[in-house]
C-alpha cells in the first residue's frame, strides 16, 4: 500500500531545495560582477533578475524550516536531489532565454539542462556574438553540475539527511567519514586543478597564440571549469579546434582526464598510495580507454581520413579522450566527426556510453560498474566449466579486496542494462525522425551519457520531442536512475497514496 | 541599415560559402577559394602569421544584436595569413558588442592538412578589408528586470533570516 506524503514531507524537501537554490543564487554573483566589470548591463540584469528568483525561493523555502519535524530520511535526499536538477536549470535558463540567442524557452532550457548535467551539447544561436558574463553563467552552470550542487550546499548547511543527498547526487564513495569533510575536500581538488589549469590555459593562450591577456583569461577560466567538468561547453562556436594548438590542446587533454577520475582516486594519488594500479576501476578504465583509442584510430588509418601519423594522433587521441572522459570538446567539425565511418565511429560511440570512473565528473556507464560486470560474468562462466567443488574466488581489488556479491553485481548490471536501454531510447526516437541510425545511436549516447559531441542531429532546428527526450536521457543519465524512480514513486503515491 | 545591406551584398557574391567547403572538404581540398565574412574572436598572432576564425553566416550581415533575428548556429573557419598581411586598423574582432572586419579572403583549402597537425583552414595568400569593425547597438539594459531582480534577491535575504531566527523557530 502506498503511503500518502505529509505536509511535514512536502515542507522538508522544499527545505532542502531552498538551501540549494541558495547556492545557485550564490552562484549567479560571479558572471553578475564579470558582467558589471565587462560593462555588460543587459546581461547584468539578466543575471540579477535570475539570482532574485532563486533567492527568493530559497527564503521562502526556508520559512518552513522552524516548522518541519519530520527528520529527513533516505528517499527525502533521492527526491530532493531529482527535483533539484529539473528546478536548477530551469532557473539557471533564465538569463539564457533573455540573452536573445535562443528560440524558444525549450532550447534555452535545453542548454542549461545540458549545461548542468555536463553534457555540452548546444542549441544556442550566434554563440560567437554571447555576451562573455552569459557565456560565463554557461560555464559556471558546467562547474556546478559537475562538482555537484548538492555537495556545495552541503558546504555551507549542515544537513542532518547529508549522506542521502550526497549519494543520491551519483556519487558513493566517500573520502573521508564525514560527508561534509568529503565535500570540502572534492571542492580543495577542484580548486588546485583550477588555479594550475586556468594559469596554463591563460599563459599557453598568451604565449603560444597571442592572445591578449584579459581575452586569454576569459577563455581559460570558461575552458578549465568545461574541461575539468567534463563539460564540453565553449566561449566560440567551434569548440577547441579555435585555437590551432597543440599545447593547449594538450592542457586540455590534461584536465578531462583529470576530471574523469574518481576523486577517491585523487585522494589516494595525494596521499601517494600504493597499489592503486591495482584497482579494478584503473584498470577498467585504462583498459577501455586503450581498446578504444586502438579501434579509432585504427579505423581513421584505414580510411584514411589523415596523411600521416602525426595529425591521426593527435585529432584521434583527442577526440578519442573527450569522447570517453564524456567533455565533448571538438578539435573537428561536427561535419566531419560525422564522416568518421566504420571502426572509428563504432569506438567513438562506445567510449562516450563507457564513460569515466564512479564519483567524478564523467557521466556513462563508468567503469567501476563495466569492471565488476565483466568479473561477474567472468566467474559465472568459471563456475560453470569447474567441477562442482572447486572454489572459484569471488573478490576484486578497490582500495582493498572486497567480496563480489551476487547482490552487488545483480545492482551494478541492472545499472548497466538500464544505460543501455536509455541510449536504445533516444536512438528509437531518432530512427523515427528519419535520422539514420548511427547518427541517432551517436546523438543518443552522447545525451545520456553526458558528453556534448554531436554529428548535427543537435541544432536549433531538431524537432521539438527529441529535444525533449534528450533533456530527460540528460538528467536521467547525470542522476544514474535511482533518485528519478524515487520522485516517480514519490509523485505516484500523491495521487495515489492514502 | 545600409552597410547591413552592403555587407550581404558582399556575402551573396562571396564565391564559396564555408558551408559547402565543410560539406565536400575532399573536392575542394588543395583548390584556391575565396571566402568573405567576418572575423570573429580573436586575433591569433605567432611570430610570422596570424590565426584567425572568418564566420560566413548571415550574422556577419545582419548581426544578432540589431536585426534581433535568429538565423541558426554559426557557419566558420580557420584562417591563417602571413602577419606582414594583417592590419590592426581593421579593428577589434567581431564579440558581444562588435561586429568584426568584413574581409575577402583567397587562399588554399587546406583539408586535415598532412603539413599542418589535421588542421582544416583556408591558407591565405590575399586579404582585402571590405569593411572595418563597428560597434553593435545591442538592445539596452531592462531596468526593470534590474530591479524586480534586485527586489526579489532583498526579500529572498530578509525571508531567509526570517526563517533563521531564533524567535521565530520558537513560534
Amino acid at each position: 500500500m502506498l503511503l500518502k506524503p505529509s505536509w511535514d514531507d512536502v515542507r522538508r524537501i522544499a527545505v532542502d531545495l531552498g538551501r540549494i537554490l541558495a547556492v545557485v543564487a550564490g552562484a549567479g554573483l560571479i558572471p553578475l560582477l564579470w558582467a558589471v566589470a565587462a560593462g555588460e548591463w543587459k546581461p547584468a540584469a539578466d543575471l540579477l533578475l535570475m539570482i532574485g528568483v532563486a533567492a527568493a525561493l530559497a527564503g521562502m523555502a526556508e520559512t518552513w524550516h522552524p516548522r518541519t519535524k519530520t527528520q529527513p530520511v533516505w528517499g527525502h535526499g533521492l527526491i530532493v536531489v531529482s527535483l533539484v536538477w529539473l528546478v536548477v536549470p530551469a532557473i539557471g535558463a533564465i538569463p539564457l532565454a533573455l540573452s536573445g540567442h535562443y528560440a524558444d524557452l525549450i532550447d534555452a532550457y535545453f542548454d542549461a539542462m545540458s549545461g548542468l548535467t555536463t553534457t555540452g551539447l548546444a542549441t544556442i544561436q550566434d554563440l560567437d556574438h554571447l555576451a562573455s558574463s552569459t557565456n560565463v553563467w554557461r560555464h559556471a552552470l558546467q562547474f556546478l553540475g559537475g562538482q555537484g550542487i548538492v555537495l556545495a550546499a552541503l558546504i555551507f548547511f549542515s544537513a542532518s539527511g547529508a549522506l542521502s543527498l550526497y549519494e543520491a547526487e551519483g556519487r558513493d564513495q566517500r573520502i573521508f567519514p564525514s560527508v561534509g569533510s568529503t565535500a570540502r575536500f572534492i571542492w580543495l581538488v577542484s580548486l588546485v586543478h583550477g588555479i594550475l589549469g586556468v594559469s596554463a590555459l591563460t599563459i599557453d593562450g598568451v604565449i603560444a597564440q597571442g592572445f591578449e591577456w584579459s581575452r586569454s583569461l576569459f577563455h581559460g577560466f570558461t575552458i578549465f571549469m568545461a574541461a575539468f567538468d567534463t563539460g564540453g561547453f565553449s566561449p566560440q562556436s567551434t569548440s577547441i579546434a579555435y585555437y590551432h594548438s597543440a599545447s593547449f590542446e594538450a592542457v586540455v587533454a590534461v584536465l578531462m582526464l583529470a576530471g574523469a577520475l574518481s576523486f577517491g582516486l585523487h585522494h589516494a594519488i595525494w596521499q601517494r598510495r600504493a597499489g592503486l594500479l591495482k584497482n579494478i576501476e584503473v584498470r577498467t578504465f585504462a583498459t577501455t580507454v586503450s581498446v578504444t583509442l586502438i579501434v579509432t584510430l585504427t579505423g581513421l588509418a584505414v580510411a584514411g581520413v589523415y596523411g600521416g601519423t602525426s595529425p591521426l594522433l593527435r585529432r584521434g587521441f583527442f577526440q578519442l579522450l573527450s569522447a570517453h572522459t564524456g567533455t565533448g570538446f571538438a578539435t573537428v567539425s561536427s561535419a566531419e566527426l560525422a564522416r568518421w565511418s566504420g571502426l572509428a565511429f563504432a569506438g567513438m560511440t562506445v567510449a562516450m556510453a563507457l564513460g569515466g570512473m564512479s564519483s567524478s565528473t564523467a557521466g556513462g556507464v563508468k567503469a567501476l560498474r563495466i569492471g565488476l560486470t565483466v568479473k561477474s560474468v567472468i566467474m559465472t562462466v568459471r563456475e560453470a566449466l569447474t567441477p562442482s567443488r572447486t572454489v572459484i574466488s569471488r573478490t576484486y581489488f578497490q582500495y582493498g579486496r572486497h567480496r563480489l556479491e551476487p547482490e552487488l553485481a545483480n545492482s551494478v548490471m541492472t545499472v548497466s542494462l538500464l544505460y543501455v536501454a536509455l541510449y536504445l531510447l533516444g536512438a528509437a526516437v531518432g530512427l523515427a525522425y528519419g535520422y539514420g541510425l548511427a547518427e541517432s545511436l551517436f546523438e543518443s549516447v552522447s545525451a545520456a551519457a553526458a558528453v556534448g559531441l554531436s554529428v548535427g542531429v543537435v541544432s536549433p532546428d531538431m524537432p521539438v520531442v527529441l529535444q525533449i527526450i534528450m533533456i530527460l536521457q540528460m538528467w536521467i543519465g547525470r542522476l544514474e536512475f535511482i533518485a528519478v524512480f524515487a520522485l516517480l514513486g514519490f509523485g505516484l503515491s500523491v495521487v495515489k497514496g492514502r | 541599415m545600409i552597410q547591413a545591406i552592403a555587407a550581404a551584398m558582399i556575402l551573396v557574391l562571396s564565391t564559396v560559402p564555408v558551408s559547402e567547403l565543410d560539406a565536400d572538404p575532399a573536392t575542394w581540398n588543395g583548390t584556391e577559394v575565396t571566402v568573405t565574412g567576418e572575423i570573429i574572436g580573436d586575433y591569433s598572432i605567432r611570430d610570422d602569421v596570424v590565426w584567425f576564425q572568418l564566420n560566413d553566416d548571415p550574422y556577419a550581415a545582419a548581426p544578432l544584436g540589431e536585426s534581433r533575428i535568429l538565423q541558426g548556429g554559426n557557419v566558420g573557419i580557420g584562417v591563417r595569413i602571413l602577419r606582414s598581411d594583417w592590419s590592426p586598423g581593421w579593428g577589434g574582432p567581431g564579440r558581444y558588442g562588435q561586429r568584426g572586419p568584413i574581409v575577402e579572403v583567397t587562399g588554399t583549402f587546406r583539408h586535415n592538412s598532412p603539413d599542418d597537425q589535421g588542421e582544416t583552414f583556408i591558407d591565405g595568400r590575399v586579404i582585402r578589408l571590405v569593411e572595418a569593425s563597428r560597434p553593435i547597438e545591442n538592445p539596452p539594459a531592462s531596468v526593470g528586470r534590474a530591479i524586480v531582480g534586485g527586489m526579489l534577491a532583498l526579500a529572498g535575504l530578509v525571508l531567509y533570516l526570517l526563517g533563521r531566527r531564533p524567535q521565530y523557530r520558537r513560534r
